[in-house]
């Protein structure tokens, strides 16, 4: 089972990255390429911001959750690219919020793939700026599905959790 | 003929998608208003003419599918045509639509070309 939820969600993302946010998505099985750091914004905490995490969880006939962490200045790209904007045009809470439809589309395709006839439930998604240590301490607390890609030359992890996989 | 319409979506930033995804996809638009849950669309029915609804499943406050349920229920909205634009294309989302009177499904992500295809079949049929 759990391959087959890789090979959905491989899918299912690559899809939604390529056909709305115009970026290329590659699983990646080895070392992540280096984060491109040049943009960073300062948090009101003072510590840069250096990636975007963002989490949507699925209530019915297979709860559990996906997470999504991507580059701050790849969530930029990406949600210049959905908005037909330039990068300096986005304001954070728009960031914020294509990176929550972002992992609303992915989930929503990731159970078309699975199980057209499961009956589910999206809850709202949420998504965060977070710095560099925070990602670290998040990442290595994860414990479902994970899933590297290479987006451009920059490293995008997405944890899919299935609690009860049939 | 241009449409009236009312996209109905949780995320603003997809809305501005919609919008955009409509003027480039050629499908003419007249009026084009904006509602971020069913509840307030509803609101918003009361007092503008509209043409076409293209509505979100998954919002808060009251969802696409609830949002419907209650507009089937008004004599003068009732045949508006309705779209879904949606992450959801689940068996049970689309039967359920169907049921209620929803007219054409579009699966996000999408690309301007699709809305503009079943729009424009959509409201050839509905003849408004």
């Amino acid at each position: 089972m759990s391959e087959e939820i890789r090979r959905a969600a491989i899918a299912a993302a690559s899809k939604v990255f390529e056909k709305m946010f115009f970026v290329f998505a590659e699983e990646e099985e080895e070392a992540a390429p280096e984060t491109d750091r040049k943009e960073e914004r300062p948090l009101s905490a003072g510590s840069p911001v250096q990636w975007v995490w963002g989490e949507i969880a699925f209530q019915g006939d297979f709860p559990g959750n996906i997470r999504l962490t991507l580059p701050y200045g790849l969530a930029l790209t990406m949600a210049a690219n959905f908005m037909g904007l330039e990068e300096k045009e986005v304001s954070e809470p728009e960031l914020l919020d294509v990176a929550s439809e972002l992992n609303n589309m992915i989930a929503g395709n990731l159970f078309s793939l699975l199980n057209k006839k499961a009956q589910y439930t999206l809850t709202k998604p949420r998504a965060e700026l977070i710095s560099e240590g925070e990602e670290e301490k998040r990442r290595s607390q994860e414990s479902g599905l994970k899933i590297r890609f290479n987006v451009d030359g920059q490293r995008v992890d997405l944890n899919v959790h299935f609690p009860k996989p049939e | 003929m241009a449409y009236n319409t009312l996209i109905v979506d949780d995320s603003p930033t997809m809305r501005k998608v919609i919008r955009k995804s409509l003027a480039i996809s050629g499908f003419e638009v007249g009026e084009c208003w904006e509602a971020g849950d069913g509840r307030q669309a509803l609101t918003l029915l009361q007092s503008h003419s509209v043409d076409l609804i293209l509505v979100d499943f998954n919002m808060p406050e009251m969802n696409g599918l609830e949002m419907i349920r209650e507009l089937k229920k008004d004599e003068k909205r009732r045949r508006i045509p309705v779209v879904m634009i949606t992450t959801h294309s689940n068996d049970w989302v689309v039967q359920e639509g169907t049921a209620l009177g929803i007219q054409g499904f579009i699966q996000k992500p999408f690309h301007p070309e699709t809305i503009r295809d079943v729009l424009t079949a959509l409201m050839e049929k509905a003849d408004v």
